[in-house]
């Protein structure tokens, strides 16, 4: 997915002389730009640069390692971005677990929980490469600081995007079911399709939703859903603490529905073990067996009252 | 034999130090009065906020304050926001009554600026170690534009041991923006007491200029001396170490322990109003 965001953003940045790139020494793309800089290893500065860029009138983008440009430089996304509402993009890589071996440090998965609560915060987690490529233009477009997370991985488009638009704050009906809605958000949706075709097998019929946009988010399109369905299942490459799960259950509770709600992602803990992708989702109960065998379970539970 | 030139010199600067003076006693009448501001940390910078914007050092314009060419004051350590609130209203950007509510229910003006460039703040303080980065941010912008406005950061010296100073001081060498100046205001207390006993700062001034900035030392309550300072330019980027006395102007807080963002009671106001010529 990183090749397509620098496929879209070489086009946006050729196009637009206000866009700034500033990488925290992360590729080195575009050096020949005054309008490419790369700060070194430090996030802070990445940050307080851009947020500086941004004041006066231009559009910078930091492009980098989502762990740490979410958690190091916190509190400057804080009191030099969200607090102004100023026009800085964030593109952070590795969302979730996808940087599977090389530890819990890199890891994006308490990302959204430190953001998610940054007034004027918009927060995307496209689930496609086509769907990065579209969201590129569209954050460069909206005059607010955007935090976009972006697999490390390269992707599949695992939806036809002819048929449905993306829009930020917009949730997309990727497949239409009554059973239980599973609201999915970045890549892992490509695994909730893959498990699909097994569910239809067993008649289980389950809708599924893209939530691509975090914050704001799509709420009436989680509670159509929801009341329609009676069970909502969030799953997430992250804490089921702050990111999906919890802005779901928000909505929810705000528009009083007594939608049953149930999150899988990482309860409460750090990622364990390393190896492929593939194998550190399996470890951590995002498996697609684990998908599969989930939903089986929601669908066929008896509720108990 | 003074000339007639120096007879001059003589009596602006003596109407500067006047000028300085009242300042000073606005201050202490808004700390008593409101009893809200770090009056002592705001005393240490206020020669030097003074000099950059009352000696022609800054280049702006009080009728647009947005100007893309103005040249741009970070406050960093935005404790001493009362100093620069009150340089403002001297130069006219701020309305005279602007800081009657200072921090009070609904005011505009907090112990700690927030950025809003129709009363000519460019970046909200209070967390130390952020001005140098937003700085930077605002200094490259000049040379992506061509522009030739220069950047001045004021930091204080406790300031310092946030980390995110000497990565963005790594950084300012790096990109060659030798359209900052930034000043530290050297007085050597921080909370707790002094800067030396706590975690010192050895040759600052070496510091610097390893770091790659031309470094000066100042009497950092000369206005004269800030304002020649101030006003250099050079190829590299202007570290300027002003030394300074936390509390400065009032003999029962200068240099003191435990002065740090307390207003003034009623008797200590009383004596301020005595030091500091009841503000005529």
């Amino acid at each position: 997915m990183i090749n397509t965001f620098e496929k879209a953003f070489s086009e946006l940045f050729k196009d637009n002389e206000n866009i700034v790139l500033i990488v925290p020494d992360d590729d080195k793309l575009y050096s020949s730009s005054r309008r490419y800089v790369n700060v070194g290893i430090a996030e802070c500065n990445a940050i307080g640069m851009a947020a500086g860029l941004a004041s006066c009138g231009k559009i910078p983008f930091v492009k980098g390692g989502g762990s740490f440009l979410a958690h190091r430089s916190n509190e400057f996304i804080r009191d030099d971005v969200s607090m102004q509402n100023r026009n800085v993009k964030i593109i952070a890589t590795g969302a979730g677990i996808a940087i599977n071996a090389l530890g819990n440090t890199q890891h994006m998965t308490e990302d959204m929980s430190s953001l998610r609560a940054m007034p004027n915060m918009v927060i995307v987690t496209p689930a496609t490469p086509t769907e990065v490529a579209l969201a590129v233009p569209k954050i460069a477009e909206i005059n607010k600081p955007v935090y976009m997370r972006i697999g490390r991985h390269e992707g599949i488009d695992v939806y036809d995007h002819n048929n449905l638009t993306f829009e930020i704050g917009k949730g997309q009906m990727i497949k239409e079911g009554w059973d239980v809605t599973i609201i999915t958000t970045g890549t892992i949706l490509s695994d909730v399709l893959q498990v699909i075709p097994r569910l239809e097998e067993n008649n289980i019929h389950v809708e599924v939703i893209n939530m691509h946009t975090i914050k704001p988010i799509d709420e009436d399109m989680i509670i159509q859903s929801g009341e329609k369905t009676g069970k909502i299942l969030t799953i997430e490459e992250h804490s089921v603490i702050g990111g999906l799960k919890s802005a779901v259950a928000e909505v929810l509770a705000d528009r009083g529905s007594a939608v049953k709600l149930y999150g899988m992602g990482l309860q409460d803990c750090f990622a364990k073990g390393y190896g492929t992708y593939k194998e550190i989702k399996e470890t951590n109960g995002l498996g697609q067996e684990d998908i599969y065998e989930t939903v089986k379970n929601i669908v066929n539970k008896v509720e108990e009252f | 034999m003074l000339t007639l030139y120096d007879l001059y010199e003589r009596s602006a600067m003596e109407s500067i130090e006047n000028k300085i003076k009242q300042i000073r006693y606005r201050m202490a009448k808004i700390a008593y009065e409101t009893k809200r501001g770090h009056l002592s940390s705001a005393y240490s910078s206020l020669e030097i906020i003074f000099a950059l914007y009352y000696m022609k050092v800054m280049r702006y314009k009080v009728d647009d304050l947005d100007w893309n060419e103005r040249d741009r004051f970070i406050l960093s350590k935005g404790h001493a926001g009362l100093a620069l609130y009150c340089v403002l209203q001297d130069v006219g950007v701020l309305d005279i009554n602007a800081l009657n509510n200072f921090a009070g229910k609904m005011s505009d003006f907090s112990t700690h600026p927030v950025s809003n460039i129709k009363y000519g703040i460019e970046m909200s303080a209070g967390s130390l170690g952020h001005g140098m980065a937003f700085a930077i941010g605002h200094a490259y912008n000049a040379i992506l534009e061509n522009k030739d406005y220069r950047v001045y950061v004021l930091l204080g010296d406790g300031e310092l041991q946030e980390g995110s100073n000497w990565e963005a001081f790594l950084l300012v060498s790096a990109l060659k923006l030798n359209n900052i100046t930034v000043i530290i205001d050297y007085n050597n207390r921080q909370i707790a007491g002094k800067v030396d006993n706590i975690v010192p700062l050895g040759d600052l001034s070496k510091k610097m200029e390893s770091f790659g900035f031309e470094t000066y030392e100042v009497d950092g309550h000369d206005v004269s001396a800030l304002e020649c300072i101030l006003k250099k330019k050079d190829k590299k980027p202007i570290a300027v170490v002003a030394h300074t006395t936390k509390g400065k102007g009032l003999s029962f807080m200068e240099d003191l322990d435990n002065w740090h963002g307390r207003g003034l009671t009623e008797e200590e106001w009383s004596k301020a109003k005595q030091e500091l010529g009841n503000g005529e």
